[in-house]
């Protein structure tokens, strides 16, 4: 064999291995995606336009956070991080890998990308000592942004509480039931328009049994708002707007 | 622990004990001691049952523990000393071995700890093996318990784990742990060994081996994870063909009693099994030209073909059993699962090995001859047939190794270091997530189960407590895994009959109690024996049980439907039992958040 032809088969050899290799890790991820991740309090759950978070093993799904909740603030003007199903494109190969890999090595992480018209965002979702810490990485596409709206949508039959013992409800919205429920677990209904006091250290999502389903800190540089129709709650954060958007948040579940 | 984990290795050693007092050859004194206590416990039935007072499971246990120790003196006495173990020859073996007890232990196994388990069709094995130890044994596994409505294998494999249940006094939930991992290890070892003797180098062996590591047939096949009687059936037919490519003077009496033990561990694995074994014999001892070995596997391919081509006219059932429905995969399936399985390297190694097979004459033809033909069944477009791939892995993945191998062979040595690795950790990831896939559904407070410590606390409770005339009913999966874990007796188990389910859709959220009472004591076990004994009914509510009558009606009818996890109680569930127990004769004897076991 001539030293060329035995350096082609050489060559052909590597070639075809590392295609092959390569072929099959991105087989595996596109048809056996890992887009859990089990915590002994939670599971965090990837769907095609938010994640879902439960607590313990219910199937009940206690908040999600997606970016058609999300917004970014241009001075006063808030707007959707996306509105339009459409433009979003699903997480890309690196970021299944990336959990895979996570999981191999057991580090409780979670990764989530979405590309839309006008922002590429990533959620990550890592899990500590039985919280999690949820972090947005948001890079605008062209569009300078004021403000960071971290939103998370709650359990329908679910209301928010603080440490003051007091329920939140829309004024629009009350009824007698949610004072009598209010009343029954022993809360003082607080009623506001759509933001919420400062100086709150953390907000409980309970359900109508009084148990508290969720834990979200809040930091002092955080508005807040409700928006009880959506069962949404917006911790708005302000953003040095030299810098890339990372912003986040955790919960206890 | 410890007990159960040498609870399992005596389910190798007893029979290899007994066997090896006729016979010193390794894994013939197995098939001899397995075929010897299967006969055994007929006898020792029959003779118990003569001999009222004498007790079935005191018989077997007195002639296990005479047979073993007469054995093991004996080989202390005619064995010569053994020759040193070179262990230099052995280190690709022990290195391979070491490697997948990591991958065993800290992927497979990693939240499954002892004595969980990921297989869910042991429970129906146990059960069976619960009853032979009691003395209870028929050819028919259907007329030893009423789980089994279908005789697709004799007692063997049963009769085989009762043995460490007699002796051992001892749960085979812990004792299951233990032997899946030595059935996944001599796996290993199988392929391994075969591949070495078809292809007479060292390389291939490892990479072989490897392979049977870190591939996870993860639907219907199960051939290195799980033991089952078809998986037992497929290895004990590698073995006996690494036995007849081996140079030694072969028997052919103790041949035909091994492809019997094939053919009774599973009748249509062992058929196949047997004919497979049956096909190297022939090739070995009286080989085909080279023309005729062409021609031969060109008609395999030509089968191969076929089976594919029969999938344009649709599918077949083989039994009218109303699963099988559910065990007919479509070509585009089949070849689905394949790809999680092994990635795209099934597609460019296969064919690579097969060429090397094909134009290199020193090779074994035969290994591409059983090859094709086997998968050529497991792709046909029968129910269950995919089942046969439990075979067909062993020498597809030795094709395959081949195939790995004539690629690498052109690279300088450290090349092939490198190359090998990286398909290693190709191979571990396409591993990683396949079984994590598996597995995702089955978590439940921080394991991966289908069985839950809640469940076996309840089932070690109900073995302490429940009398020997106790009949327990629940929905499907909770019979199933109780029966097993506890030996009360259920109705059928996972396979409860119509009428049951009927009976059980009936009671769904019914408040009367004295309608739900009779309902369940209209509930009967199939077998006269057990119906004359039940004196007592118990009624387990669980988590599972709430959540099966969720489903709708015509899944509730079915035994394809199963709540395969473990549930734990909800709010609503126990408001439901709160309101039953008010002002009624049922009385909750154990509870959990879980389980609710209730006297009726």
């Amino acid at each position: 064999m001539t030293p060329f032809l035995k350096a082609g088969k050489t060559a052909g050899a590597v070639f075809i291995i590392i295609i092959i290799g390569l072929l099959s890790i991105v087989i595996t991820l596109a048809r056996l995606p890992l887009e859990n991740l089990f915590d002994k309090n939670f599971k965090a759950q990837i769907t095609p336009f938010s994640i879902n978070f439960y607590k313990d093993d219910s199937d009940e799904v206690v908040f999600k956070v997606s970016p058609f909740d999300d917004y970014y603030y241009q001075s006063s003007f808030k707007h959707h991080i996306e509105d339009k199903s459409i433009y979003l494109q699903n997480q890309g190969l690196l970021d299944k890998l990336i959990n895979l890999l996570s999981r191999m090595v057991n580090n409780k992480k979670l990764i989530w990308s979405m590309e839309g018209s006008k922002a590429r965002i990533t959620y990550t979702v890592f899990s500590k000592n039985g919280s999690l810490e949820l972090v947005r990485q948001v890079h605008t596409l062209g569009i300078k942004v004021d403000a960071i709206g971290q939103s998370i949508v709650f359990c329908q039959t679910c209301m928010v509480t603080d440490e003051e013992k007091r329920v939140y409800f829309k004024a629009s919205l009350l009824t007698q039931d949610k004072v009598d429920t209010a009343e029954r677990l022993k809360l003082t209904p607080f009623i506001i328009e759509n933001k919420m006091p400062y100086r709150l250290s953390k907000l409980n999502i309970v359900d109508l049994d009084g148990n508290i389903k969720a834990t979200i800190l809040i930091t002092s540089y955080q508005e807040i708002f409700f928006e009880e129709q959506w069962q949404l709650l917006e911790l708005k954060t302000f953003v040095n707007k030299t810098k890339p958007i990372t912003v986040s948040q955790i919960i206890i579940l | 622990m410890f007990i159960d984990f040498l609870a399992s290795i005596s389910f190798y050693v007893i029979p290899y004990l007994t066997g090896r007092l006729f016979t010193v050859r390794f894994f013939y004194a197995y098939m001899l001691g397995a075929l010897f206590w299967f006969f055994s416990y007929f006898i020792a039935s029959y003779f118990a049952q003569i001999f009222y007072p004498l007790h079935f499971s005191a018989i077997i246990k007195a002639l296990a523990i005479s047979i073993s120790v007469f054995s093991f003196i004996n080989i202390l006495m005619t064995t010569p000393k053994p020759t040193k173990l070179v262990l230099r020859e052995h280190m690709a073996v022990f290195f391979i071995l070491a490697l997948s007890s990591l991958v065993y232990f800290l992927i497979w196994k990693n939240l499954t700890p002892y004595p969980l388990q990921l297989n869910w069709d042991i429970y129906e094995h146990i059960a069976l093996a619960n009853k032979i130890s009691e003395g209870y044994i028929s050819f028919l596994p259907s007329q030893i318990s009423d789980t089994f409505t279908f005789n697709g294998y004799s007692p063997i494999f049963h009769v085989l784990l009762s043995l460490p249940k007699i002796i051992f006094t001892t749960n085979l939930l812990g004792v299951y742990w233990w032997l899946e991992y030595w059935h996944y290890m001599l796996t290993v070892l199988a392929a391994f060994f075969l591949a070495q003797r078809l292809f007479d180098n060292k390389q291939i062996a490892s990479i072989c081996a490897i392979l049977s590591a870190l591939i996870f047939e993860s639907t219907v096949v199960y051939g290195s994870l799980f033991l089952l009687p078809q998986t037992l059936s497929a290895l004990m037919a590698i073995f006996a063909i690494i036995i007849a490519l081996d140079r030694k003077k072969n028997s052919l009496l103790l041949y035909a009693m091994t492809l019997t033990i094939l053919f009774l561990t599973h009748y249509i694995v062992g058929i196949l099994a047997a004919f497979v074994v049956g096909l190297f014999l022939v090739l070995y001892y009286k080989p085909l030209s080279f023309q005729a070995e062409k021609a031969v596997i060109a008609i395999t391919t030509l089968f191969l073909i076929g089976a594919i081509s029969l999938h344009v006219f649709g599918g077949w059932s083989l039994t009218n059993r109303e699963e099988a429905g559910y065990f007919g995969f479509s070509l585009l399936h089949k070849m689905e699962l394949f790809l999680d399985w092994y990635g795209a390297l099934l597609a460019i190694f296969l064919p690579l090995g097969a060429i090397r097979i094909l134009s290199d004459e020193t090779h074994q033809k035969t290994v591409l001859i059983a090859g094709i033909f086997l998968l050529a069944v497991s792709l046909a477009p029968f129910s269950y047939v995919l089942k046969f791939f439990v075979l067909g892995r062993y020498f597809i993945n030795a094709i395959l190794a081949l195939g790995i191998w004539f690629l690498i062979s052109y690279l300088p040595k450290i090349g092939q270091i490198l190359a090998l690795t990286f398909l290693a950790i190709v191979f571990l990831i396409v591993f990683y997530a396949n079984q994590a896939f598996y597995k995702e559904p089955l978590y439940f407070k921080g394991v991966q189960s289908h069985v839950s410590k809640a469940e076996i606390e309840a089932s070690n409770w109900l073995s302490k407590n429940a009398k020997e005339d106790t009949f327990l009913v629940s929905d499907p999966s909770t019979q199933y895994v109780l029966e097993a874990l506890s030996g009360v007796n259920t109705q059928g188990g996972s396979y409860m009959t119509q009428k049951t389910r009927d009976t059980l859709f009936k009671n769904n959220y019914l408040y009367d109690t004295r309608v739900i009472a009779q309902n369940l004591k209209s509930i009967q076990d199939l077998f006269l024996y057990e119906r004359k004994k039940r004196k007592n009914t118990l009624f387990v509510l669980t988590g599972r049980y709430f959540a099966w009558q969720k489903l709708p009606r015509e899944q509730k009818m079915s035994f394809y439907y199963n709540i395969w996890k473990p549930h734990k109680l909800e709010k609503r569930d126990l408001v439901y039992v709160n309101l039953l127990l008010k002002n009624s004769a049922f009385k909750v004897l154990y509870r959990n958040d879980e389980i609710i076991i209730v006297q009726i």
